[in-house]
């Protein structure tokens, strides 16, 4: 299935949408929140990433990873006041991130879609 | 590979006291990595242990601007900015630290991620830096630097 990026990475918001389905990334003014810390990793398997969300995980192609990887370092680096996180919202689901967890998951997705990429094309 | 790798290389350097070698400042539009830093030691001959540590920066210090060079030749400047041998000092993040190794002058010190988890990322704009943070005895000539990625731009 493919996927269509509805903005840029390079502005503030980043959304993919494939089908009925959607990933957001964007950052959100929040007062009362429980951040997601530690529990949220990026992984590769083949040439495939994957965020791993407690028991779940979602697969991503090494464009999206990039794309998704770029913009929650981005926004995390652009927290600026007190009370700002980011936004992941896969399917409706929202979680809130620490700008630092959202700035070091990204580069770590970065790095495990550079070597998915290498992957593949090594099987190529 | 994704992004541009860029060198920064600093030979036989004298230094007295403890300080800041090296601060990286990400370019307002890329990601920058810290994949590798090192610190050598090259004149003094007998072992004596130093310490450095790599932090996130707060406020820019002032150095001797330092030109990134593109590992693969043809590849685009580095967009951030780099200093190395601080004259002021930069304002380190309350945060505190995000490495801090000993190392003996007879070896050096090296740095390179265990893992993609462990690798320092900079968001667009932010500072890091990579000190001296013991004096050493005398006077003694180091070599040092740090391997960069950069990705966007």
């Amino acid at each position: 299935m493919g996927y269509d990026v509805r903005d840029r990475v390079w502005g503030k918001r980043l959304e993919i949408r494939a089908g009925d389905q959607r990933l957001i990334v964007d950052r959100k003014k929040t007062q009362f929140c429980t951040p997601l810390t530690g529990d949220i990793r990026a992984r590769r398997r083949g040439d495939k990433v994957y965020i791993l969300l407690g028991a779940k995980q979602l697969e991503m192609t090494v464009p999206v990873a990039i794309k998704v990887g770029f913009a929650l370092t981005k926004n995390g680096g652009a927290c600026m006041y007190l009370g700002d996180m980011v936004l992941l919202e896969i399917g409706g689901e929202e979680m809130t991130l620490l700008p630092a967890v959202a700035v070091q998951l990204g580069g770590v997705m970065m790095l495990k879609a550079d070597k998915a990429d290498d992957f593949q094309r090594r099987m190529q | 590979m994704i992004g541009r790798m860029y060198g920064v290389g600093i030979a036989s350097q004298a230094q007295t006291a403890a300080k800041t070698l090296v601060e990286v400042a990400s370019p307002a539009d890329s990601v920058t990595f810290i994949e590798r830093a090192y610190i050598k030691q090259t004149s003094f001959d007998t072992s004596e242990n130093l310490g450095s540590t790599f932090q996130r920066i707060t406020s820019s210090g002032t150095g001797t601007a330092t030109t990134p060079r593109p590992l693969q030749s043809g590849d685009a400047a580095f967009g951030g900015t780099v200093e190395t041998n601080s004259t002021i000092e930069p304002t380190y993040d309350a945060n505190g630290v995000l490495v801090e190794e000993g190392f003996n002058v007879l070896s050096g010190l090296l740095w390179t991620p265990a893992n993609d988890d462990e690798v320092m990322v900079l968001s667009p704009s932010a500072l890091w830096g990579m000190n001296l943070d013991v004096a050493p005895s005398g006077s003694m000539n180091f070599s040092y630097g740090v391997t960069l990625r950069e990705i966007g731009g």
